[in-house]
């Protein structure tokens, strides 16, 4: 990768130093992300964290997917219904070595800086009791969390089947452009 | 629910087929409500439009909001460009359409280009009234100098929402299709170097027709054109994002400056290779 920067070490010590946002409220990442940086994560929120100067109280969002609650987007007996129950049924091991892991990195946050942690479940619209329920028992089975100053907030986002899958790359659904099955 | 699911499917059995069905005699406030929860239920809406036509009508613009045409490597025939367009304006579908989204293969050589617009495929794109959302993958917006407006032009008063995939043309050109739309609240972009033509005075004198207010969120992922947000800061006076989401970009500061007094929200990725690389000065920083 060809990395590009003018005055290039001080400026890429500077990459993510948020002190000159002073009306920053949020900061937002994701679960799989965290699980995926491994090592990387904890150092990489935290030194982030540290460099935050916004006098409001710091929302930090944690999105998690279907994927990352033991669940699929879709399954072959839900098809061309991409609300999916059967899998929201299956017993999730809410205390699988990842997310361990995650709240691990929390705690690490919360110790470089002060935040009010927000679990976000960006799921389904159909399946978002089913994933907040699923996140509190994470929260419970992983120790809980106490030792933060504020009270966490487990939130949803409400979602769209259409709207998911490809957000990664530009805009919406790719899968199935669903209102063809409409015509 | 299950009264909703008992009147789709017809009533009890006593029901008598001469009888009007119960469901016309439902205010139309009361329809809009029911309709309102089954929004992210497509075969239920779906069931709820082959009613009648007042339930028809409560539906349809839930049901046909997102258009895609999918020229993918795996793309299935039905959805080839222009076909699913095609058959909506066929059917007079085209103006309740707030989303489109026009994938090519991400890999694919294959550009939007003006050949993808002949007269009769304009006319189409022409009936798209109420487009909000607009996303198009390779658009070659070199190709479509200096007549872009009339193609895209006509989204201008709806369009809140751009995404492009790998657009290819100069900053001034893409800056220059971005300002066509003088509403635009949200970008998102995936944006490489651009190794077309040099950059020529008549590129050099490219204002865009308007500053959008782009007020709302800022998407980058795979961002290797820094040069194209320096011009967006000159051109447009300034950057006012409130919400950035950010990976893989080799200008966070340059944003993160642009909008220190405006964002509010921004997310980030402990995978991104600039966040160790980030990490790693920082750690150098602390050794020296």
């Amino acid at each position: 990768m060809n990395i590009m920067f003018a005055g290039d070490d001080q400026d890429s010590l500077q990459y993510f130093n948020l002190s000159q946002n002073r009306s920053l409220r949020t900061l937002e990442t994701t679960a799989e992300s965290i699980t995926a940086a491994r090592s990387t994560a904890s150092n990489f929120l935290t030194t982030v964290l540290s460099t935050v100067t916004s006098p409001v109280l710091l929302d930090v969002v944690i999105v998690y997917g279907d994927f990352d609650l033991d669940a699929s987007p879709s399954c072959s007996n839900c098809r061309p219904d991409p609300v999916c129950f059967c899998c929201w049924r299956s017993q999730a091991v809410v205390d699988a070595p990842r997310y361990k892991w995650q709240f691990g990195v929390f705690r690490e946050m919360h110790e470089a800086r002060d935040f009010r942690l927000v679990l976000c479940a960006d799921v389904f619209e159909y399946t978002v009791d089913h994933a907040i329920r699923r996140l509190k028992r994470i929260v419970k089975a992983n120790g809980g969390l106490g030792y933060l100053l504020h009270k966490p907030l487990i939130i949803s986002e409400r979602r769209a089947p259409r709207t998911r899958i490809s957000d990664s790359i530009t805009g919406w659904s790719g899968k199935s452009p669903n209102t063809a099955s409409a015509l | 629910m299950a009264g909703i699911k008992r009147l789709l499917g017809g009533g009890t059995s006593k029901t008598s087929v001469t009888r009007s069905s119960p469901i016309a005699k439902l205010a139309r406030e009361l329809v809009e409500l029911i309709v309102s929860h089954l929004i992210y239920d497509t075969p239920t809406l779906l069931a709820c439009s082959l009613t009648c036509y007042s339930w028809y009508i409560a539906t349809v613009s839930h049901l046909h909001h997102t258009l895609t045409t999918d020229n993918g490597r795996r793309a299935v025939k039905k959805y080839l460009w222009p076909t699913p367009l095609q058959k909506s304006y066929e059917l007079g579908l085209l103006p309740f359409v707030t989303r489109l989204r026009i994938r090519l293969d991400y890999y694919c050589r294959v550009k939007f280009t003006p050949e993808w617009l002949d007269r009769r495929t304009l006319r189409y794109f022409s009936a798209l009234t109420n487009l909000q959302e607009l996303g198009i993958d390779n658009l070659r917006v070199s190709k479509f100098m200096p007549t872009i407006r009339q193609c895209f032009g006509h989204f201008s008063p709806t369009l809140r929402f751009l995404a492009l995939s790998k657009p290819k043309g100069s900053c001034r050109q893409i800056l220059y299709f971005i300002g066509l739309f003088p509403n635009l609240q949200d970008l998102k972009l995936h944006c490489y170097p651009f190794r077309g033509t040099r950059k020529s005075t008549a590129d050099a004198a490219l204002v865009p027709l308007s500053i959008p207010p782009l007020r709302g969120r800022l998407m980058l992922t795979d961002f290797e054109r820094p040069s194209l947000v320096r011009d967006m800061i000159t051109l447009f006076g300034g950057l006012r994002f409130r919400h950035m989401d950010l990976f893989m970009v080799n200008c966070v500061r340059l944003l993160l400056d642009a909008c220190a007094e405006t964002l509010e929200t921004l997310r980030l990725y402990p995978t991104d290779p600039y966040g160790e690389e980030f990490l790693s000065r920082s750690e150098d920083n602390v050794l020296r």
